[in-house]
Order: C-alpha cells, then sequence, then structure tokens
C-alpha cells in the first residue's frame, strides 16, 4: 500500500503551491495596478 | 527594407498572457508531474526553484531586454537580433538556430497538438470506448494503447495514410487554425487567442482540480485516496537529491517549460516599445507558467492518475508526457463519475496550451521570412505554412514507434534550447556588457532587477547552464548517438498484468532475485542479466524488419519463486528513420542558413546595422 501524504509532503506541497500563487497573484497585481508615484526607474541606452 | 506597417501589441497584458501562453503546454500538465514524482517528490522542488531562480528568471528577462533592443534597430528574427547582440556574423549563424527551434518543434508539436482536439472529440461525442468496471490491466491497458497507437500511426510508416485515419481531419483543422490566426498578425490574432484561451483553461483547469480533490475511488478498484495520490507525488525522497540526474531533470523541466531559449521570446520583446516594461513583464510571464505547472499540474493528472488505475501504472507513464496523457488519463476517465465532460475539458485544456504555444512557433519565421527575403505578411505566411506542412507530413508519415518525433524533440527541442539559451546569456552578460545589458532591461521598467541576480546573469546563470547542459547530453545523448549509429539497446519487458501479478507476488521491499531465459530466436547476450532490467544490443542488419525475442522471467525471494513471460520488442528500423530525420533537419538548416546569408547581404546594402556597431534609434 502506498505511503499517505506525510507532515514533509504536506509542507512541500503547500508551500510550493502557495509561494508560486502568490508570486502569481503579485505580479498581476503590479501589472494590473501599478503604483501611481512609482517613478521610472534610470536606465536605458538612450539613442 | 520592406514598407510594411511594423507590427505592435495591443496592451501589455497581451504580451504578457502571449508568453505565458508560449511557455504553458502539454508539460505543464503532463511533464512536470511525472518528472517531480519520478525524482524525489517534494524533495525535487528543491533543485527545481533553484532552477527557477538562477536559470529560467535570469535569462528569460535577458531574452526579453535583447528582443526589444533588436526591436529598437529593427530586426524581429534572431538572426538579425543576436548578430547585434553578438556583435558579428557568428552570433548571427547561431541566431538560425533560434528559427530552426520554434520551426522544428511546430513539426511535431502540431500532430500532438491534433491528438489533443481528436480526442477531445471522441470525449464530445462518447469517449474512446472504455467501459469503466472492466479489469484495467487485461482490458482498459491494451485498449487504450492500442487507441493510441492507432492515432499516432505507430504501427508502420504512413499508417495514418493508408487507413485515412480521422485524426488527419483534426490535424488539417489545427494547421488551418495556427496559420489562420498567424496570418491575422500579433495583435489581432496571437494576442487575441491568448486573451482569451489563458482564462478559459486556468478555469477549466480550477474545476477539474476541484473534481480531482473530491474523488474517492469506486469500490474493488485501487483503494487508494487522493491522499494517498498526493503523497506519492509531494512526499519527500531527500535520498534522489544526492543523484545527479535529479538537478538535470529539474533544470531541463524549468528550462523547456518556461521556453527560454526557445526564439519566441526574443522575436515577441522585438514588437515592444522602448518603454515598454520587460523585466515585470518577464517575471509575471514566467510566474504564471509557474502556476499552471505546479498548482494545476502539480495536483490533477497523477493524483487522478494514482487513485483510479493505481500506482504501477501510474510510474510506468510517468517517464513520457504523451504516456500520461493519452495512455493513462483515458482509464482515469472511463472508471470516473462524469468522465467524458471531464475527459473533454482535460483535453481542451490540453488543446489550448498547445495551440497557445504553436502559435508562438510559426511567428518568429514568418518573421525571419519577411525581414530576410523582404517580403509581405501573404507571402511570409504561405512560406511558412508550406515549410511547416513539409515538415509535419514527414513526422506524419514516419510515424513508426515516432521514431521521427522523439529524434526532432530531442534534438531541436531540447539540446539545441540549451545551446541558444547559453549563446543569450553570455551575450548578454559578457560580449554586450553586463552593466549596458541591466541598463536596457531597466528601460522603463516598473521593476528593478536585484543586485544579487545581476551577479548571478553575469556568472551563475552560464556556468550552471553549461554543468547542467553537459550533464543532460551524458544522461541522454548516447542512447540517440547509438541509433544514429544502428546500435539498438533492447530491454525484455513484463505485460502489465505480468507486472501486477509481480507486485502481488512479493511484499514490497524484498529482496529478489532475477534470473531471466531466452525462449526462442538468434541468441542474445544480456546485459545486467541478474537484475529487473537487463539488455542486449542488435547491430542494424541491412534490410530487416523489427522483431520480438520472447523471454521467461523467474524471480524468488528465497521462500516464493514465480515465473513470467516476458517480450523484447527489437526495433531495428529506428536508426534508419533516425538518420532520414537528421538528413531533413540538415536540409532545414542549409534553407535556414542560405535565407540568412540573403537576408544579411540585404540588411548590408540598406545600411541597417548588422553588428551592433550603430546607436539605437528610439
Amino acid at each position: 500500500m502506498l505511503a499517505s501524504l506525510t507532515a514533509l509532503g504536506w509542507t512541500f506541497m503547500l508551500a510550493s503551491i502557495l509561494g508560486v500563487t502568490t508570486l502569481t497573484y503579485w505580479c498581476f497585481k503590479r501589472v494590473l495596478f501599478p503604483p501611481h508615484d512609482e517613478p521610472e526607474l534610470p536606465g536605458g541606452l538612450g539613442p | 527594407m520592406t514598407n510594411q506597417p511594423t507590427q505592435q501589441w495591443g496592451s501589455r497584458l497581451g504580451v504578457i498572457l502571449a508568453v505565458a501562453g508560449s511557455a504553458v503546454g502539454l508539460g505543464n500538465f503532463l511533464r512536470f508531474p511525472g518528472n517531480a514524482a519520478e525524482n524525489g517528490g517534494g524533495a525535487f522542488m528543491i533543485p527545481y526553484f533553484l532552477a527557477l531562480l538562477i536559470v529560467g528568471i535570469p535569462i528569460g528577462w535577458a531574452e526579453w531586454a535583447i528582443g526589444r533592443y533588436g526591436g529598437r534597430k529593427g530586426f524581429h528574427s534572431a538572426p538579425g537580433i543576436l548578430g547585434i547582440w553578438c556583435k558579428g556574423p557568428i552570433g548571427r549563424y547561431a541566431g538560425v538556430l533560434g528559427v530552426l527551434i520554434p520551426l522544428g518543434v511546430y513539426f511535431y508539436y502540431v500532430l500532438i497538438e491534433s491528438w489533443c482536439l481528436y480526442y477531445f472529440w471522441k470525449y464530445c461525442t462518447g469517449g474512446i470506448g472504455l467501459e469503466p468496471a472492466t479489469d484495467v490491466a487485461s482490458v482498459q491497458v491494451p485498449h487504450t494503447r492500442g487507441f493510441f497507437n492507432e492515432v499516432v500511426g505507430a504501427a508502420d510508416n504512413g499508417a495514418l495514410f493508408h487507413t485515412m485515419h480521422p485524426v488527419l481531419v483534426a490535424f488539417c483543422l489545427t494547421v488551418v487554425c495556427n496559420v489562420w490566426f498567424v496570418y491575422r498578425g500579433l495583435s489581432k490574432g496571437i494576442e487575441t487567442v491568448c486573451k482569451y484561451a489563458m482564462p478559459v483553461m486556468a478555469v477549466l483547469g480550477i474545476v477539474i482540480l476541484i473534481r480531482v480533490l473530491t474523488l474517492s475511488a469506486p469500490a474493488g478498484t485501487t483503494g487508494q485516496t487522493v491522499v494517498d495520490g498526493l503523497g506519492y507525488l509531494w512526499n519527500p525522497n531527500f535520498e534522489k537529491l544526492s543523484n545527479f540526474k535529479t538537478w538535470v531533470a529539474a533544470t531541463g523541466q524549468i528550462f523547456f517549460s518556461l521556453s527560454v531559449g526557445f526564439g519566441v521570446i526574443i522575436n515577441y520583446a522585438s514588437y515592444m516599445k522602448k518603454k515598454d516594461d520587460v523585466v515585470l513583464s518577464g517575471l509575471t510571464a514566467s510566474a504564471t507558467n509557474e502556476f499552471f505547472e505546479v498548482v494545476l499540474g502539480g495536483l490533477i493528472t497523477v493524483t487522478a492518475s494514482v487513485v483510479f488505475v493505481g500506482v504501477l501504472l501510474t510510474s510506468q507513464a510517468t517517464g513520457g508526457s504523451m504516456s500520461l496523457g493519452f495512455k493513462t488519463l483515458p482509464m482515469v476517465f472511463a472508471q470516473m463519475p462524469g468522465g467524458n465532460f471531464f475527459g473533454a475539458a482535460f483535453f481542451l485544456i490540453l488543446f489550448l496550451a498547445a495551440i497557445t504555444s504553436s502559435l508562438s512557433m510559426l511567428q518568429p519565421s514568418k518573421a525571419f521570412f519577411e525581414e530576410a527575403l523582404g517580403i509581405d505578411k501573404v507571402k511570409s505566411t504561405t512560406l511558412v505554412t508550406v515549410w511547416g506542412l513539409i515538415g509535419n507530413a514527414f513526422v506524419l508519415y514516419y510515424s513508426k514507434g515516432l521514431t521521427a518525433l522523439d529524434t526532432i524533440d530531442f534534438w531541436v527541442g531540447s539540446v539545441f534550447i540549451m545551446v541558444v539559451a547559453a549563446v543569450q546569456i553570455i551575450a548578454f552578460g559578457w560580449i554586450f556588457g553586463l552593466e549596458r545589458g541591466i541598463a536596457e532591461a531597466h528601460q522603463g521598467s516598473q521593476l528593478r532587477i536585484p543586485k544579487f541576480f545581476q551577479f548571478v546573469i553575469k556568472y551563475v546563470s552560464p556556468a550552471y547552464l553549461i554543468v547542467i547542459m553537459i550533464g543532460f547530453c551524458l544522461n541522454n545523448a548516447p542512447g540517440y548517438v547509438d541509433t544514429l549509429l544502428g546500435n539498438v539497446t533492447t530491454s525484455p519487458q513484463l505485460s502489465v498484468v505480468s507486472q501486477r501479478d509481480l507486485a502481488a507476488a512479493f511484499p514490497a521491499g524484498s529482496k529478489l532475485t532475477y534470473t531471466w531465459k531466452q525462449l526462442g530466436g538468434e541468441p542474445v547476450t544480456l546485459a545486467d542479466a541478474a537484475t529487473a532490467k537487463p539488455s542486449f544490443a542488435t547491430k542494424e542488419p541491412a534490410n530487416a524488419k523489427n522483431f520480438e525475442v520472447p523471454f521467461e522471467l523467474t524471480v524468488s525471494d528465497g521462500a516464493t519463486t514465480k515465473t513470467f513471460p516476458a517480450k523484447a520488442e527489437v526495433d531495428v528500423e529506428s536508426p534508419g528513420s533516425a538518420r532520414r530525420t537528421w538528413v531533413f533537419l540538415l536540409l532545414t538548416i542549409a534553407g535556414l542558413v542560405a535565407i540568412t546569408a540573403v537576408g544579411a547581404r540585404r540588411w548590408k546594402a540598406e545600411g541597417r546595422d548588422l553588428d551592433g556597431k550603430l546607436p539605437a534609434a528610439d
């Protein structure tokens, strides 16, 4: 018989899923609702 | 220079979803869970996320920045853009791989896409003929595998054309869809499809996920629960971390899943404006791909498979993505209440995931033909369609044992991708210069690349990538090279019924002895003859046909002795198919190199910046 999900298994699964979901949510939030007072970052190669 | 209007993305979300759509494919739902289960379960996530941080995201950022800068110089193809970043013809001709990869992968990927459409259609019209509650090992396994082999024409070269199999209709529809949306252009075609397909995929995926997490196996089947299924995939086995293959598998999964080095991001980013953000956009596309892979891919397929068909059949399917999707999951849908609905929904997800990827494979070639040959979009679409169809026809016809598909998938879809990614990260960090590259990436960016990543891009990513590339080739290439040289290695196999009986006869963890006896055919010499998986080598004979060698396996744990029939299917025709495929690939490469040479002459005559020596125009 197969071993059921262990405490470590739960930990790895939940940490992976929560980590990825949080990152995705944070990214889409920044893309769809950018902070208004965000200064433009310096950079670029210019002409 | 052609006088065509420059194409542009309609919105920022559109380009993110297009890149994410390109990355999210069959591998997210089928390859990832199998790979994780096979390589340490939860422990696999350690090298997996490490590879995401030091290879996937940094190379992705570099590719976005490289593409956007190339676009400002008026180039949209990898040869044009890498010529600038590598400051000369070496980069330009290495960039040919950036056109070959999406085109070569398209040759076979669109066939897999049409299998998904065909399975979707079958489930909409009553399923694939599997009855529930029949014996899985002796009835459902042969039926499902037989159905799949008929759909792909695995029995013989040209089998699909001889039988005029209805999957050819699905193939034609798939090609028409792809060509139509690519012809419509970036914003009206690819972007529109991805804007609808990605949310639909996410919603359908979540619906199926909820169904899977609330499953219970019918009485008398496997006796496994959903939590057991999750345990099979997620329980960590830390011993696997000491095996280099686990690290190669994890990095390979990240690499192929994110589509870095594929030649697509560089092309897509070239249509962005100077002030368009690339850092947050690149991170968002990667995160979206990870959501589909870890959350949906990591919870749905293997879990359902363990609950309904058990660990034995699930573990057999984890080696290749197609096995899990097309040979194992149909048995799950046959057992599951409402299986036809969920089967249709699942194969619709796979089809959408595949089409958002295949669309991205045609666009780089189309852009390349337009800028190298100076032709309009009608001619470039026609050229890419005809070239694609020739490749599709080649893979469709040489379908026996799927050798042609497998050969292109390994060399073009795996090895060459790593080479292009290595060229890109070296061009970004070393040839163009890290400071200039980072400054370019930060242009218009909403997010700054942390200093830590700048160090990673310069030193860690190239070194890690090269080590993994060597490891990947050492692990996998010898078999493919051997096949090309005409050496065929075969292992005798037990039937699924015998495997089930063997597992039932001996408790897990028993110390077993294996004795193999050849029952017929030309005598062969077994290597590792006292193990569960011996093998023997056969030199490819001229004009030979595939043949079988019967064996008998005796297994003993000291107290009990059991004998099982086995057979080895010797595929002596595969070397010929592999060599034929390589000739076809070399002709394709020669054609692309010739077009690049023509393009370089045109660009020079037009006074364009070929080698990155002129300032970028705004």
